[in-house]
């Protein structure tokens, strides 16, 4: 059985001018062990998924419908106090926003040991020794005497690794982590990236990776998933998604990467914005914006089809195979 | 790309010193507080940034970047040293002092959801500073302007009436910097204000930024973790470790010829897009802590040169005959290999 099964699952947010869909129909598995990532447009429903899967959407946020299967309990069906066994006990998840892990009235050490001693019976100076070896495993220095600083004391990078020991405290099945590295330099990235990795690999810990980083998502995952306003639009291998692109979007990342320009050139970006999902035009969501799009995706959206190891949602894409059939 | 940099210093920071005092608190039984404690953040940092250039801060998590982008913003007061900003010594100014300045000096936060205040629409917060800087505009004038800077970094129109809370990061942290960009400052720190945003929206804001810098000489502090930005973009690099400067160098002397062991390590951890694992070089060793700077080089603990000297006396800053700044022992004894 899957770790993780998330099936059809749609988010909505309610609003004055009516109802978006922030995530449409979004499905993926998750086996134990395995890494998967999901890169996209900022704003296209990456962190809104995270919420959903934990079920931590806040009003006016709600799954309108699907399932998210976690070890074959639906995490949409379950109560509030089902539900806080399982959150960041057995599935934690690391936010791209740190206030919502750190109370800033709260000492770090406060907090770690707070965590502890709710789901497992301790004495505070084992959770405190716990709590310290936690926070050497992220690399900050001294952790004993940063047990005692309040999170506005410390860098953003440091902050953000406060954030992962406390996600790793309880020894989760499944890690949900938003953008963990963003706030981190490189030397400090590529140690936490190695600590995930082994984590995962040596403890078949799960891993969803939400970032916009390509070359982390290069490092750490099997496979990805991209997402363009609330819908996925390709999946596949990692290595093949970057390397290969078959979504137009996906092709425009990768080419906007600086990489890819000489230094002091204007860079490639993709031409035009996202479209706001409170008026997302018909058919394609991504064709007012690509340069392949014919009639036909002004009219109909693509679904995902899948192509080998590979599932691409795109007219042009799904033509072009087509004819390589014919010939 | 270094057409429009002067050869007049904007901004001159002068041995500028920064400790933070630690209080004895928390849970504690573990806690080491029993005299003051006193986190060394920034360490003797000398450097000037001429009008114009696009100057880079890169270095460890907790190395002190966004300590010295305060600083010269005047939200915090140096221990020690100098601030200069064109020619005027702004480190010891109070608050109604440095508000002529605030318009020609912008921030944009590390953090997209603290920088922006929770009970202001998008549209107020771009309005705000417009009608603070700019009396007598006319209300037709703001809103063009407001407009206009929304247009440019994506920011959708219909996103005018919606809270902080309805954007995801990239979306907040755009309206950070369309709020920094509406009264046209002459000189922005920007502390990682690119890092939540997807590939494509970077280039976006980075192409918006090095077109500000064309066309109005604006000039940069930028504070970022993607080197391969870092190289796009800037026109100087300082590489900090623990509260020092390691070293100083033009971009392309950087990326070409680094000198620094740290910054060698630095340039060989940037994450790769293709499969083979590059030559990262990985720095073994004890993380030293601001709470108790080393005496000697502060990289001496993770450093593969590291000899008894390093250990001892602290290496300082020496000019290059290729023009940057080095502060290492055994770049001085010249026993690194090339
Ligand atoms: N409270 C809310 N009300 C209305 N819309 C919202 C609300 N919260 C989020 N959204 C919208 O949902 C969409 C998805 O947001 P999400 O935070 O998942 O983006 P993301 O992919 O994580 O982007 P980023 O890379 O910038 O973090 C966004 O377009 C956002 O504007
Ligand atoms: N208000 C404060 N009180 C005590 N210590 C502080 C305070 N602000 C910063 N520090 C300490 O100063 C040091 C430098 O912090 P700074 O935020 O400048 O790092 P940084 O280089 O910006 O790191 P990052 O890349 O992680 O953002 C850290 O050790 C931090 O804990
Ligand atoms: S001075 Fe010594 S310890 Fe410091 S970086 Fe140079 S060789 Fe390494
Ligand atoms: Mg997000
Ligand atoms: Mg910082």
């Amino acid at each position: 059985m899957a770790l993780l099964s998330v099936q059809n699952l749609n988010v909505k947010f309610g609003g004055p001018f009516g109802a978006i869909t922030a995530v449409n129909n979004v499905s993926f598995e998750l086996q134990k062990g395995e890494r998967l990532g999901i890169v996209g447009e900022s704003g296209a429903g990456k962190s809104i998924t995270g919420f959903a899967m934990m079920n931590l959407l806040n009003a006016p946020g709600f799954i309108d419908r699907g399932k998210v299967l976690f070890d074959g309990q639906d995490m949409v069906r379950l109560n509030e106090r089902q539900l806080r066994k399982i959150r960041g006990n057995r599935m934690a998840m690391i936010f791209q926003d740190p206030l919502v892990t750190l109370n800033p009235v709260l000492t770090i050490g406060q907090q770690m040991v707070e965590t502890l001693m709710a789901h497992r019976r301790l004495r505070q100076d084992e959770a405190e020794f716990i709590a310290i070896q936690k926070l050497r495993e992220v690399y900050i220095s001294a952790p004993e005497s940063r047990l005692g600083q309040y999170p506005h004391e410390l860098s953003g990078g440091m902050r953000q690794r406060v954030i992962i020991a406390i996600a790793l405290l309880l020894d989760p099945d499944l890690i949900i982590a938003d953008e963990p590295t963003t706030a981190l330099d490189v030397t400090t990235q590529a140690d936490i990236l190695e600590l995930l990795l082994h984590l995962c690999m040596a403890n078949n810990v799960g891993l969803i990776l939400i970032t916009h980083d390509l070359g982390v998502v290069c490092q750490l995952t099997e496979r990805v998933m991209v997402m363009y306003a609330g819908e996925v639009v390709e999946t596949g291998k990692t290595r093949e998604v970057i390397n290969d692109p078959q979504h137009p979007y996906t092709q425009g990342l990768i080419s906007a990467l600086p990489q890819q320009t000489l230094p002091g050139t204007p860079l490639k970006s993709i031409a035009g914005y996202m479209p706001s999902l409170l008026s997302l035009p018909e058919g394609c969501p991504f064709h007012p914006r690509c340069a392949y799009a014919s009639p036909e995706c002004t009219r109909e959206r693509p679904s995902l089809v899948q192509y080998r190891d590979a599932s691409v949602a795109c007219h042009e894409v799904n033509r072009l195979h087509q004819e390589t059939l014919v010939e | 790309m270094n057409d429009v940099v002067q050869n007049r210093p904007l901004v001159d920071v002068k041995n500028l010193h920064m400790q933070f005092e630690l209080h004895h608190r928390g849970p504690g039984s573990l806690g080491l507080r029993s005299r003051k404690n006193y986190v060394h953040a920034v360490n003797d940092v000398s450097f000037s940034i001429d009008q114009g250039e696009a100057f880079c801060l890169v270095g460890e998590s907790g190395c002190g970047k966004s300590t010295i982008a305060r600083l010269i913003t005047g939200l915090e007061r140096p221990t020690s040293g100098e601030i200069h900003f064109d020619g005027q010594r702004v480190d010891q100014l109070s608050r109604g002092e440095q508000r002529p300045l605030r318009k020609r000096m912008q921030m944009i936060f590390q953090n997209p959801y603290a920088s922006l205040n929770p009970r202001m629409t998008v549209d107020e917060a771009l309005v705000e500073p417009l009608k603070h800087h700019f009396p007598d505009y006319s209300p037709q004038d703001i809103q063009q302007r407001k407009t206009d800077i929304m247009r440019s970094v994506g920011i959708d129109q219909t996103w005018s009436d919606r809270y902080p809370d309805a954007f995801s990061g990239g979306q907040r942290q755009r309206i950070a910097i369309a709020r920094a960009l509406t009264v046209d400052p002459e000189f922005m720190i920007a502390d990682e204000p690119i890092s939540a945003l997807d590939a494509s929206i970077q280039a976006q804001i980075l192409n918006l930024m090095l077109e500000a810098r064309a066309e109005r000489g604006i000039t940069y502090l930028f504070i970022a973790h993607d080197l391969n930005v870092v190289q796009h973009f800037a026109t100087r690099v300082a590489v900090l470790y623990l509260g020092s400067i390691c070293e100083i160098s033009s971009t392309r002397t950087l990326f070409e010829r680094p000198k620094h062991p740290y910054t060698r390590a630095l340039l060989s951890a940037i994450p790769q897009l293709k499969d083979d694992k590059p030559k990262y070089i990985r720095l073994r060793g004890e993380r030293p802590t601001p709470l108790a700077p080393p005496t000697g080089c502060p990289f001496e603990s993770r450093c593969h040169f590291a000899t008894n000297r390093c250990r001892h006396e602290r290496p300082r800053p020496m000019r290059q005959p290729d023009g940057s700044t080095v502060a290492c022992h055994a770049v001085e004894e010249d026993r690194l290999d090339d």
